[in-house]
């Protein structure tokens, strides 16, 4: 058993989930013992580690009932839905003679097997089994998933969701919001309470900075804590590589004085290095209010886009533009401490909102790349634009050298134009 | 130690019967005989075997072990071997060393944490029939296109077995003297999965009887004998779960 599971929580009110979330959860199960159920199943859906399954435990408690768990690592097609899920809603359980006397669990409902080989007899799969358990069950079910906007395409789906009550697990949509306060509490009680069970000797700040490195994945947050019982040192060498959304990100760049961990995150980032300075650029003048924090800012933001600048000659400049970027809070000296809300960049936002616009990207691009390795003025190839059209509908064999030369992409090429 | 001879035959129908509900097993090797003990993944079927000690050519344990097996690596030997055969089965640390003729093969055991071994629930009635299990199987292939349940009602007079769809319907109607035994203080009824009920009789030989206990929304007994042998027999249990009527 690993660290998350053995402290699952018994009880509806020791999970970490709104308290909307825990009326509604109690509300539906108490339906099913007092035979008064209207909605026999429900979806819980969101991210790994919010507690999907945990709430299924929970729930199970909540009605002293047994769990028959359908998870992913058994083959959930037809044939096993049937044994194991019909079975048990249509069906008491041997060991328990109340009614409901069973929770149904079918975890990670995302990746039902639903096969459409007619070979194997039949076009349908798990899903429309599961929809079948679902109308003639006699005992609650509980359906996790994290994609919900996913399943909702599938076949057989729409009519689950019709029959089920379907909660977002999510805690908080934004960070400034009340949820989000009273989450990191409970959060922080939760790992604080861990830490004293397992004698983990760690400090208030290092669990904050575990929450906020994790949230709102709960199970990671354990494991990471795991980590600090098996290991001494610092969380920088042991934490796991998790991509961040550039959101947390570029807050990390800003406000994180730990230059080697903003730059580790980096390295996982899964967005491209332009796309982050961009978001720093954008976000300087509402970060820092100091006009001199605001100078030094943008002297580094503008160093680093010299390297990105010469990726065409080596790309392995884009190393230093990313290195220079990632120190911008270390020429600070006036922190910001209070909530900012960063905004998506405006130029990429307005280069995407009009195609024109892309073209003169697009154009802009490829007279770059050819004026680097021509050694020519970018008004120059302006003025030869004639020309480069020219080759492009005239010579093919002419410009594709060209092309492959300047590693054009489609765009780039569609941009020359007369 | 554990090393015992055992005819195919009667390992067999131990494979064939664990395998109506699960696809491993973990066996409790005793000093007078294994037991074994296995519920589906449902909650809904149970069996549980006492092997005898008796039926086994040798049998060499020191002390009371537990070991799990996968089935089908089990019927996978069974199959290298004709039915009158009989093989040695060896444990050598944590592999099972089987014996069957020019052929030795070893398979690893399962983890037993791995595998939970339900306890048995305290099921009792005092109302059961007794009766050929050739007769209560044509009973449930009358019913096997009809539905997925099949009804059970005992009377002081018969026994029947009834399956109803929208459509179809099918009855099986046992009068008092076609049964060997009946014993009924009162009319019982109750539905089961017929599936189970199925895959049941086809794992017993069709010369046997069968014991049938219930109660009015209880779970069913079956009580029945597998392999050969000639003063003890392998006994057998049959736990179903009723349907839930609403």
């Amino acid at each position: 058993m690993s660290l998350p599971d053995d402290y699952r929580p018994d009880n509806i009110d020791d999970l970490i989930i709104n308290d909307e979330t825990k009326d509604a959860l109690k509300s539906w199960i108490n339906s099913w013992l007092n035979h008064e159920e209207t909605k026999k199943a429900i979806i819980l859906w969101g991210n790994q580690g919010t507690g999907k399954t945990s709430t299924a435990y929970a729930l199970a408690k909540f009605g002293n009932l047994p769990i028959i768990e359908m998870n992913a690592s058994e083959q959930r097609n037809k044939e096993n839905m049937k044994r194991i899920a019909l079975m048990a809603s249509e069906y008491h359980d041997l060991f328990s003679s109340k009614e409901p006397d069973k929770l149904i669990l079918i975890d990670e409902a995302d990746n039902i097997f639903e096969s459409r080989n007619p070979s194997k007899g039949g076009d349908s799969g798990g899903l429309s089994e599961l929809l079948d358990v679902i109308k003639k069950t006699k005992n609650p079910v509980v359906i996790t998933m994290n994609d919900f906007y996913a399943f909702r395409g599938k076949n057989n789906a729409k009519e689950i969701i019709f029959l089920s009550i379907v909660i977002d697990m999510t805690p908080y949509k934004r960070k400034n919001e009340v949820n989000y306060k009273s989450f990191f509490h409970k959060a922080f009680d939760r790992l604080k309470f861990i830490s004293d069970e397992e004698n983990i000797n760690i400090s208030g700040t290092e669990l904050n900075e575990i929450i906020k490195n994790d949230e709102p994945d709960i199970r990671s947050m354990i494991n990471d804590l795991y980590l600090y019982k098996t290991k001494n040192n610092g969380i920088t060498e042991n934490s796991r590589d998790v991509s961040k959304s550039i959101y947390y990100m570029v807050s990390d760049t800003f406000r994180n004085n730990n230059y080697d961990y903003v730059l580790n995150s980096l390295h996982s980032m899964d967005d491209d290095p332009n796309f982050y300075m961009k978001w720093l650029d954008e976000n300087i003048p509402y970060e820092y209010s100091d006009p001199e924090d605001m100078m030094r800012s943008y002297d580094v933001l503008s160093k680093a886009d010299i390297y990105y600048g010469k990726r065409l000659n080596d790309y392995s400049l884009v190393n230093y533009a990313l290195e220079i970027s990632s120190g911008v809070s270390l020429v600070i000296k006036n922190k910001n401490e209070h909530y900012v809300k960063y905004t998506f960049p405006e130029y990429v936002k307005k280069l995407s909102a009009r195609k024109n616009n892309r073209d003169r990207y697009n154009l802009r691009n490829f007279m770059t790349k050819l004026s680097v390795i021509s050694h020519t003025s970018l008004s120059e190839i302006l003025n030869g634009m004639w020309f480069y059209y020219i080759l492009k509908t005239k010579s093919k064999k002419d410009f594709n050298y060209i092309s492959t030369a300047l590693d054009l992409s489609d765009e780039e090429k569609n941009a020359i134009k007369k | 130690m554990i090393r015992m001879n055992i005819s195919i035959k009667n390992l067999k129908d131990i494979v064939d019967m664990l395998g109506t509900v699960v696809t491993e097993a973990k066996f409790k090797i005793g000093i007078n005989g294994i037991s074994v003990n296995a519920v589906d993944p449902a909650h809904v079927a149970m069996v549980s075997l006492e092997v005898p000690k008796s039926i086994l050519s040798e049998y060499d344990v020191d002390s009371e072990e537990e070991i799990s097996l996968d089935l089908e690596k089990v019927k996978s030997i069974i199959k290298l071997s004709s039915s009158n055969d009989s093989l040695t089965i060896t444990k050598d640390k944590d592999k099972l060393k089987f014996e069957i003729g020019t052929i030795i093969k070893s398979i690893s055991l399962l983890d037993n944490d791995q595998i939970t071994t339900p306890r048995v629930p305290q099921v009792a009635s005092d109302d059961y029939a007794v009766m050929p299990k050739s007769e209560f199987e044509k009973g449930l292939r009358a019913a096997e296109d009809v539905s997925d349940a099949i009804r059970l009602t005992l009377t002081a007079d018969n026994f029947s077995a009834k399956s109803t769809s929208d459509a179809d319907e099918s009855e099986m109607i046992l009068p008092k003297d076609l049964l060997k035994e009946l014993v009924c203080n009162g009319a019982i009824k109750s539905s089961y999965p017929l599936e189970y009920l199925l895959k049941l009789v086809k794992s017993i030989s069709s010369n046997e009887d069968i014991k049938i206990s219930f109660k009015s929304d209880y779970p069913l007994n079956i009580e029945f004998s597998l392999g050969s042998g000639t003063s003890e027999r392998i006994k057998g249990r049959f736990l179903l779960a009723p349907r839930m009527e609403s």
